[in-house]
């Protein structure tokens, strides 16, 4: 009961965040230069004429007028209008928002299933050639760029051996799961990237550590094996702050998702955003924050949860 | 531009990879000789666009990428002749077969099409002309729409009625001459390209984009925004058949992506190639015809600095640039020096006409002449970030004539607010426009006024224009256009730049597609070979 009350009160609490990510994102899109009129016609159209678009699109409103008729479009409108492409706000969102997620979990898989195995085998060796082999693998890709990385695997992959698809996510025509799978390996790779290498190294010193604890040193003198011992006992032991790092690197990754739409031209909400920001398509970019905001705070709460239920000396009463 | 020219390294790697082992390409130089045989019909075309389309709605549509996609959905009362390669295009028959202009050239009577029925099957006739018209003029009508009126008011302010004559007959009468108004309707943006009434009354005005409806030879299947727009074969279109069944047009922002999208088979045809990346694309096969669009790239004066209220100022500046050098170093030649507002394949173009010539010393007399010596006079060159390098190429010509200049460089839509609203020291800004109808003068001379040009500052150009735009006399219509471009190429408002001769891409296998001297293609003339 008690942990279902406190997930309920943190549910509670996302109520006055998101409250204030919907201010803020308002006010940010509309002090700064620019709207999405005169970016569409100032060249063509004069002075006079583009108030008169402004006029019919609400625009020439008092800011807080327009805060609440957005808020309340939230709720009943879908979002509001799109100014530039003239539709509700979460339809243009929404498939490409799943998009991100299948992208995302993507992600998050290849993360956390190279980051654990590399971290892992650093750490069992450690100080041998296979941790300082990963380690130097590690510290390279740390600082490659997502985009240059990315555009790497387009030249190897995909233009030269042709084994994968450049960009998008399906064939001509259209194709199943295999070819969905095709066309994430590389985005999802790309994605996972500078998440993964940091993970790798946080489970490498976790096992490191863990290594030089009495427990350790005792079930190894008493010829535990290695696996075992490492799964049993290490990995319990080191799986709550893994998971806080996944949880953590989630946000991460989906900034890095937003890059890697763009170079794989990922049809998500990256892709979404980036386009309403260049028109200065208010509607659309509040909604798409809002969106991402939830996002955030609702990772933040499973993980918590997680991390809760996987470490006793942290659970409530 | 270091990933980019990256790219291009690959590319060519693994073009002469591809040329060393002999093995075959799918979209590669091999397929060009069986390619010219008869046309075919079937297949899916893939378009890889460079924008996201706005609206798919012909009176709210805006945006060249927008119309290369909704012009297969809707026509006009005319269209462009598509095929022109060199321009100024004819004005044809679509969905109007004839139409003339009362002797005072302020009333237009069109034949309409008959036998042409909407997607949805219902009939095209003047009644649904009516209705368009009424949805952008008038505010009595249950549909009119307030955001299309205000975009189409440019021309249709002065519209005064549009009356039903009979079931193919329509007449438009305007409070002053408007013997441009053909050619505008044949347009892409702000003008009355028609869809289907039937759409607004069942979805209302704003639903009208979820579900677009025209005459035109594709029909709309659906549209994920951020992704794809598909059209299919209108099985009942009134004209040729069209050869593709399907065409995908998939937006593709990203330069490299786009390329490598193209070189992997993935894509049939792309818009915007860069410069650098034509040699790479006709060394592996592509197609990448020559030609121009009606449009031009073009520098304006921010007029809210004083400096620039001098026309020796502004002629300065327009000596000191060596426009051909420009072509050929930052367009790697694949773009032509422009002289004159109005570009190549505008009805009122005239290629001969010179601005001021480039001559350094000359425009260092001006400045000097103008109380300017070196170092005297110093500005900013505001760019959207993607024409950061022209900024610095400018920078470096300006530095010859003893002008300094600072850039500016920012994202799109803080350039054009900053462009459009500028500050005292920034000096020079760019944009990329035109068309192939002699009003754009107009268009153009307008969005100057956003840049703190006050138009009452030259009345000569306002009444050149004025008088252009209006003249009942249909001999003298191009000649006044002329001479109202001639009127503001001397006052130096405007720096016309380049025009691009590169611009599309196309596989190997991709036959019938014509560059036309406008802005846009027909790709129901499109085919594709084995």
């Amino acid at each position: 009961m008690g942990t279902l009350k406190h997930i309920g009160w943190r549910l509670v609490n996302i109520l006055p965040v998101l409250l204030i990510v919907s201010v803020l994102t308002f006010l940010i899109g509309r002090l700064t230069p620019g709207d999405p009129i005169q970016g569409q016609y100032a060249r063509t159209f004069s002075p006079e004429q583009i108030e008169g678009i402004r006029d019919a699109y609400g625009l020439n409103l008092p800011l807080w007028q327009q805060y609440v008729k957005w808020i309340g479009d939230l709720f009943v409108a879908g979002g509001g209008r799109s100014i530039v492409q003239e539709a509700p706000v979460f339809d243009i969102l929404w498939p490409n928002f799943l998009n991100t997620l299948v992208l995302t979990a993507a992600g998050v898989l290849i993360c956390a299933v190279v980051g654990i195995a590399i971290g892992t085998v650093a750490g069992a060796h450690h100080r041998r050639f296979a941790d300082r082999f990963s380690m130097l693998f590690v510290q390279v890709g740390s600082n490659l760029s997502v985009y240059w990385f990315g555009l790497i695997l387009i030249w190897i992959f995909a233009l030269q051996l042709k084994w994968l698809p450049v960009s998008g996510m399906q064939s001509r025509g259209g194709g199943g799961f295999g070819d969905l799978l095709a066309h994430l390996i590389l985005p999802g790779i790309s994605a996972a990237l500078i998440s993964m290498l940091v993970l790798a190294r946080f489970v490498r010193i976790g096992i490191v550590q863990e290594k030089q604890s009495d427990y350790y040193k005792t079930f190894a003198s008493q010829g535990a094996g290695g696996l075992s011992l490492l799964g049993k006992h290490v990995g319990r032991n080191i799986l709550p702050p893994v998971v806080n790092i996944i949880g953590l690197e989630i946000g991460t990754l989906i900034t890095g998702v937003l890059f890697v739409e763009s170079v794989f031209n990922w049809p998500g909400i990256g892709t979404q955003l980036l386009n309403a920001v260049n028109g200065k398509d208010y509607p659309l970019i509040q909604g798409g924050v809002v969106l991402i905001a939830l996002c955030y705070l609702v990772v933040n709460l499973v993980t918590d949860v997680a991390v809760d239920a996987l470490n006793p000396r942290l659970r409530r009463r | 531009m270091r990933t980019n020219r990256w790219l291009g390294v690959g590319a060519a790697l693994v073009a002469a990879a591809v040329v060393l082992s002999g093995c075959s390409n799918p979209a590669g130089a091999e397929d060009t000789q069986a390619a010219a045989g008869e046309p075919q019909y079937g297949g899916d075309l893939v378009v890889g666009l460079y924008l996201e389309p706005l609206a798919l709605d012909p009176h709210r549509q805006g945006y060249w990428e927008t119309y290369r996609v909704s012009n297969n959905i809707f026509e006009g009362l005319t269209r462009e002749d598509t095929t022109d390669t060199t321009g100024p295009t004819e004005i044809q028959p679509a969905l109007a077969t004839d139409w003339s202009v009362s002797d005072d050239g302020t009333t237009w009577t069109f034949d309409l099409r008959d036998g042409v029925t909407f997607h949805d099957g219902s009939d095209w006739n003047a009644e649904a002309l009516d209705k368009n018209v009424r949805r952008i003029s008038d505010p009595t009508y249950e549909f009119y729409d307030e955001s299309s009126a205000a975009k189409l008011k440019q021309w249709f302010g002065t519209l005064t009625s549009g009356t039903v004559v009979d079931d193919d007959t329509y007449q438009f009468a305007f409070s002053k001459p408007f013997l441009g108004f053909p050619r505008i309707l044949a347009q892409s943006m702000a003008t009355l390209t028609i869809g289907n009434p039937a759409v607004w009354e069942q979805y209302g005005n704003d639903g009208f984009a979820d579900h677009p409806e025209g005459t035109g030879p594709y029909k709309f299947v659906s549209r994920t925004v951020g992704d794809r727009i598909e059209l299919e074969k209108n099985e009942e279109y009134w004209g040729d058949e069209p050869y593709v069944d399907t065409i995908t047009f998939r937006i593709i922002p990203n330069n490299q992506t786009r390329l490598a999208s193209l070189l992997s088979g993935e894509l049939d045809l792309i818009s915007y190639v860069q410069p650098e990346d034509v040699e790479t694309l006709e060394a592996q096969g592509f197609q990448v015809p020559e030609g121009t669009g009606s449009s031009l790239l073009y520098i304006s004066y921010n007029f809210t600095n004083p400096a620039f209220e001098d026309v020796r100022v502004r002629q300065a500046l327009i000596h000191g640039l060596d426009r051909q050098k420009l072509a050929d170093e930052l367009y790697n030649g694949y773009a032509e020096p422009q002289y004159s507002f109005q570009p190549p394949g505008n009805e009122a173009y005239d290629p001969e006409v010179r601005d001021f010539e480039y001559d350094p010393e000359k425009a260092i007399a001006l400045l000097e002449e103008a109380g300017y010596g070196e170092g005297d006079l110093a500005f900013t060159i505001v760019v959207d970030v993607a024409n950061q390098n022209t900024a610095e190429w400018l920078q470096s010509q300006y530095k010859e004539i003893g002008v300094d200049v600072e850039i500016v460089s920012l994202d799109r839509t803080s350039y054009i607010a900053r462009a459009y609203g500028p500050e005292e020291n920034d000096g020079l800004s760019l944009d990329e426009y035109g068309g192939t109808y002699a009003e754009w003068l107009s268009q153009g001379f307008a969005g100057l006024a956003g840049k703190g040009l006050d138009p009452a500052d030259f009345p000569e150009i306002t009444g050149a224009i004025d008088a252009a735009a209006s003249t009942a006399d249909p001999d003298a219509r191009i000649d006044l256009w002329k001479s109202a471009e001639e009127t503001l190429r001397n006052e130096a408002v405007v720096i016309p730049t380049v025009n691009l001769t590169r611009y599309y891409a196309l596989g190997s296998n991709v036959e019938g597609f014509v560059w036309p001297a406008t802005n846009w293609y027909d790709l129901s003339k499109v085919w594709l070979a084995d």
